[in-house]
């Protein structure tokens, strides 16, 4: 009896306390309404108004092309965002401030922390960074969330022109233009000739009904066909993407809405499981492996071939780093049917933050950005694809390409396909690598994978309405 | 001959009087509890003393040891960045250990020394709130941060001072912390104070000494290895926090060692070297300090807090 | 009539300790003349608390009862749209949500394993260490080293030792011959899998913490308690059964529900292995918290945690009473 009236007068007091509490806090509903105001009004950035504190006649804070030269913005100092793995970057944007006085603040970090980072600074109105890279996944989200500049009037179309149609079209949602292209990439087909020819092939497959067959003689002697990004992570979609236009299928129906089981995605599938789990000629630790770490086994001859971006030569013929120096080549990724070649492309820009105060300085950035200043010793000195046109044309180029891979390379931008890049795809992605996962360790059949994965994916479409 | 041997036999496999554990299987269990506890680490240490080449090769003890791990480790590309998240370490636990202990010690006074109204539902809303997950939390608190805390007066919205927004600041994650080390300190704390008799604080009283005087000059000082306890215990877990401070923190600026160690983790995932040698510098301090302080941890485990 | 018997009981209860009869409360009364006034003594416990209380009323209660309020909205932060009132929308539907009840999975998995094994090995490391030898104070500070590392430090240690073909456990398997020359075995591959390896981590991490504990716990047992029972002839797995553990249970109670309400926040330590957001709750509600930004399921997932582990508290505070009644 004691011991109930004690819990009683606990409870009592418990209840009281927190009922004081609600009595001074704010309601909820207005707490929860100031949130909306500064994510879909316009933010207070948009052309015209004024809200730079700079000497001379430029706006700090408006957005105008022909301004980009003005000397008012010497001296402003701008913060970017990018994905650096070993400074080498850092390095050549460097020369930006070389060229116009702009203090530019390199923020260098692994592509995975990317996302999370942007969102962060996003949503924490938070003015730090005033440059981002926009990954082609993103470009829907970061529009439709308020998060970057909408730069589809802003960049004078002409000037649009003078990028790739891939590269544009990574970084454009419903025909906005979400950042400035900064370089193209797709995945590639790497084969090591010395391990084809020890099986007895002269020439890497054509389909992937070749590759499997293929796969099956090179698979010996602690040495695995392929090996894959495979972990449950974005790279695993990359790769899924690429295999499912290889089999005829396609993400998008007739009307535009997102389809993750078509046929040929199921085929893709299976093939995937088939390789790994049936004919084990995958290499199993391709479960946990990012691309990073396929390009390792590659380089250390533990694998035949790999599909990977750009950038492995020329470390790949590097004897300090590689053991199979001299004995790999690039080409494009087996096709199957009618399909010559498929692959899906990684192509990035560059955006502006809504929460920037210097978007002046930034734009005049991402001029020099997408400019050959800037494009073509990416290219020549780390490798990076360039989103300018004009420099697949230039003979200059072509032979200044040391490791003799350029035009290789480039015919696989023909064969590139986007992935959707909707406001929610990082969810469905999410939900579809998940999916993709359990089959490819056998908890599930392919097929009851992508139909989960098509209704999760439904869900969330339909709770975000 | 015999008996001498049979008792040597019996001294090994049987247990004297009072212990409960035969010499033998003492020091079999011994060695075990060792090997468990130490190996680990040990291979650890090697693998961040062993040469990149090396790493691949399916060695357990590297041939030709070498500091390069360590020394690309300060002077490399990610060095500005790990030095800063050791700075940024240090202060957030120190501050929030300061904090915590100088607000919570009269709070654990109040709660175990003297006797008022409501005194049981303050002891249930204490255990409760150390026990509640962090993650309940951590969603409001980042709006509160990222708008900057404001104080008022309560019921009637009048704002008198509102701090800046606090994300990306040492300062926030000082008060984020400081808010869950704050119950368990004054649990673990009121639960050392009890221990202190009251003769020992009539005897103050004696001497002319309000309440706040005793607790000066008695209480405190008669709880100096407990309060140490307690700050130690708090040091440690504002040091090794995650969650809030990857939530909270973006750049440089006040990003924390856990958070640093998780990017080079993301960033060189393939360079376990580097990856090790960055683990053990990180996990050195909290090492050190706990093998020096050793008794205090033990007594703080033992205390277990307020026991009426 | 009521009110006349309950102002006793208040009294009781608040000079500490039920059962107390006249004599206690004269005593007591004698004390309390000592120290100056009682209600000063009210005032003077308000204004020592008074700014924890405010702390914690201000960063901890509120944002409580924040986050409460938002788990009834429709709240996402990040796709523009409309803050609504939903009532139990979010909770409908978290609870129909195939991952929640995955990760709810996952982590009681990894709560009965982790605690499971750290009670047994704790329990026998605090007997090895409770004896007295030379050397004992040695060991008993070298096993704090797992304890005191950093959690995602450990993760990524044992992540390398877990790596396929050149971390340590397989090096050691081979070298032991419990692995054929050939078979390379990927150990992180399934779910399943990740949770029990993480929970390895785990487990090293935190027995020293569970051994601690109990040899508080041990040192407290009396040992003329094993001599008695010696006399009556009983062996080691005797004395255990008989009389540590009954001595040893407020410890053991007290030990494994700090370890179930840590193990089931667990989070850190499982982002090291694996972005799989299903393997505990934790990971699930900061996924949707601060990778998709949608705060009122969060908020909502959050709670539906709290809510069972303050079902686990109850449950504690009816088992401690009782083992108090029962002692």
């Amino acid at each position: 009896m004691r011991q109930r009236l004690a819990l009683a007068k606990v409870c009592a007091g418990m209840v009281a306390f927190l009922l004081l509490i609600a009595a001074c806090s704010p309601a909820p509903k207005e707490a929860a309404q100031s949130e909306s105001p500064p994510l879909s009004s316009p933010a207070a950035g948009s052309s015209g108004s004024s809200a730079g504190t700079g000497a001379g006649t430029v706006d700090l804070n408006g957005l105008d092309w022909n301004k980009t030269d003005d000397p008012g913005l010497k001296g402003e100092p701008l913060t970017i965002l990018v994905a650096d793995n070993d400074g080498s970057l850092a390095k050549l944007l460097g020369k930006f401030t070389e060229d116009t006085d702009i203090k530019l603040n390199v923020l260098g970090v692994d592509y995975n922390s990317l996302y999370p980072k942007i969102t962060t600074a996003a949503l924490s109105n938070s003015s730090d960074i005033d440059l981002v890279e926009v990954d082609t996944i993103w470009a829907g989200q970061f529009l439709e969330g308020n998060i970057v500049e909408d730069l589809t009037t802003v960049v004078p179309a002409d000037y649009q022109a003078r990028f790739t149609k891939s590269s544009l079209s990574s970084v454009m949602y419903n025909n906005r233009l979400a950042a400035m292209p900064y370089y193209s990439s797709t995945k590639h087909f790497y084969w090591n000739n010395k391990l084809l020819k020890d099986a007895g092939y002269d020439a890497p497959p054509k389909t992937w009904t070749e590759f499997r067959e293929m796969s099956k003689a090179l698979t010996r002697k602690g040495v695995y066909a392929s090996g894959w990004s495979w972990k449950q992570a974005e790279g695993l979609m990359c790769d899924f993407v690429g295999m499912v236009y290889s089999f005829g299928g396609n993400f998008f129906n007739g009307d535009g809405t997102l389809n993750v089981n078509s046929d040929g995605a199921v085929k893709a599938l299976q093939y995937m499981v088939d390789l790994l789990q049936t004919d084990k000629t995958v290499d199993p630790a391709s479960l946990q492996w990012s691309e990073d770490d396929v390009r390792k086994a590659f380089a250390a001859g533990k694998i035949a071939m790999m599909s990977n971006w750009e950038g492995i030569y020329p470390k790949m013929n590097d004897p300090a780093e590689s053991q199979v120096v001299n004995q790999t080549d690039v080409g494009l990724l087996p096709g199957e049917g009618d399909v010559v070649s498929a692959a899906v492309t990684g192509s990035e820009g560059i955006g502006i933050m809504k929460s920037s105060k210097h978007k002046q300085a930034a734009l005049a950035f991402l001029k020099w950005m997408s400019s050959r200043a800037f494009q073509e010793p990416n290219l020549l000195e780390r490798g990076t694809y360039p989103a300018l046109q004009e420099l697949y044309d230039d003979p200059k180029v072509v032979e200044a390409d040391k490791t003799g891979t350029i035009q290789k390379i480039m015919k696989q931008f023909d064969y590139g396909r986007n992935r959707p890049n909707g406001p929610g795809y990082v969810e469905w992605s999410d939900i579809l690598t998940a999916e993709i996962f359990k089959a490819l360790t056998l908890a599930k059949k392919p097929k009851d994978a992508l139909d989960d994965a098509a209704k999760g994916i439904e869900q969330a479409i339909a709770k975000a309405k | 001959m015999t008996r001498h041997k049979a008792s040597l036999r019996s001294r090994w496999f049987t247990a004297a009087g009072r212990d409960l554990i035969p010499p033998f299987y003492l020091w079999i269990g011994l060695v075990l509890l060792t090997l468990f506890t130490l190996a680990p680490f040990a291979y650890l240490l090697l693998t961040s003393i062993s040469p990149p080449i090396e790493l691949l090769s399916g060695r357990l003890i590297p041939r030709s040891p070498t500091l390069g791990n360590y020394v690309r480790l300060f002077t490399g590309a990610a060095a500005s960045s790990f030095v800063s998240a050791i700075r940024n370490s240090v202060s957030t636990a120190l501050w929030t250990t300061l904090l915590t202990i100088a607000v919570g010690v009269f709070a654990a006074y109040a709660v175990a020394k003297i006797r008022f109204p409501f005194r049981n539902t303050a002891l249930f809303a204490i255990l409760a709130m150390q026990l509640l997950p962090s993650i309940s939390i951590i969603v409001p608190m980042y709006i509160m941060m990222r708008e900057g805390i404001s104080f008022g007066i309560p019921f009637t919205g009048v704002e008198l001072f509102r701090t800046p927004p606090l994300l990306d600041s040492t300062a926030g994650l000082v008060v984020a912390y400081t808010t869950f080390s704050l119950p368990f300190a004054v649990w673990l704390m009121a639960g050392y104070f009890q221990t202190i008799s009251r003769e020992l604080e009539d005897a103050a009283y004696v001497d002319g000494n309000g309440r706040l005087g005793a607790l000066f000059r008695v209480v405190i000082p008669l709880s100096m290895p407990g309060i140490a306890a307690t700050a130690i215990f708090t040091l440690l877990n504002a040091w090794d926090e995650f969650m809030f401070a990857s939530a909270f923190t973006q750049t440089e600026h006040s990003k924390t060692l856990t958070v640093a160690i998780r990017e080079f983790i993301g960033r060189y995932s393939i360079d376990w070297g580097l990856m090790t040698a960055g683990g053990i510098v990180s996990s050195l301090p909290p090492v050190i300090i706990s093998l020096f302080l050793y008794r205090y941890i033990v007594g703080g485990l033992s205390a277990g807090g307020v026991k009426e | 009539m009521k009110q006349s018997r309950r102002v006793p009981n208040f009294k009781r209860i608040r000079m500490g300790g039920g059962k107390m009869a006249k004599p206690a409360s004269g005593a007591a009364r004698k004390v309390l003349r000592l120290s100056p006034g009682r209600r000063k003594d009210w005032m003077l416990a308000a204004l020592l608390l008074l700014p924890t209380v405010y702390i914690l009323a201000r960063t901890f209660v509120y944002p409580i009862f924040q986050s409460l309020v938002w788990s009834f909205y429709k709240y996402n932060l990040m796709d523009g749209s409309v803050v609504a009132f939903i009532g139990l929308r979010n909770y409908a539907g978290i609870f129909r949500l195939p991952d929640f009840w995955a990760a709810m999975g996952s982590t009681a998995y990894f709560t009965v394993f982790t605690v499971g094994a750290e009670l047994s090995l704790g329990f026998f490391s605090a007997l090895l260490l409770n004896q007295a030898f030379r050397g004992q104070l040695l060991f008993r500070g070298m096993i704090i080293i797992p304890w005191a590392m950093l959690t995602l430090v450990n993760g990524l240690m044992w992540n390398w030792i877990y790596q396929p073909g050149y971390g340590a456990l397989t090096i050691l398997l081979h070298q032991l011959g419990l692995l054929g020359a050939d078979s390379n075995p990927v150990w992180l591959t399934s779910p399943f899998r990740i949770v029990t390896f993480a929970a390895i981590a785990d487990i090293w991490k935190m027995t020293p913490y569970m051994t601690l504990l109990l040899l508080a716990g041990l040192q407290s047992i009396s040992s003329s308690l094993y001599e008695a029972s010696v006399i009556d002839g009983a062996g080691f797995w005797q004395k255990i059964r008989h009389i540590t553990i009954p001595q040893l249970m407020p410890a053991i109670l007290v030990a494994v529900v700090l370890r179930i309400l840590g193990a089931f926040r667990v989070y850190d330590i499982l982002t090291v292995f694996t972005n799989n957001p299903t393997s505990s709750v934790s990971f699930l509600t900061y996924n949707y918290a601060f990778r998709y930004f949608y705060l009122g399921r969060a908020s909502a997932m959050a709670w539906i945690s709290t809510l069972f582990i303050l079902a686990l508290i109850v449950m504690y505070f009816r088992l401690l009473k009782k083992n108090a009644e029962q002692v």
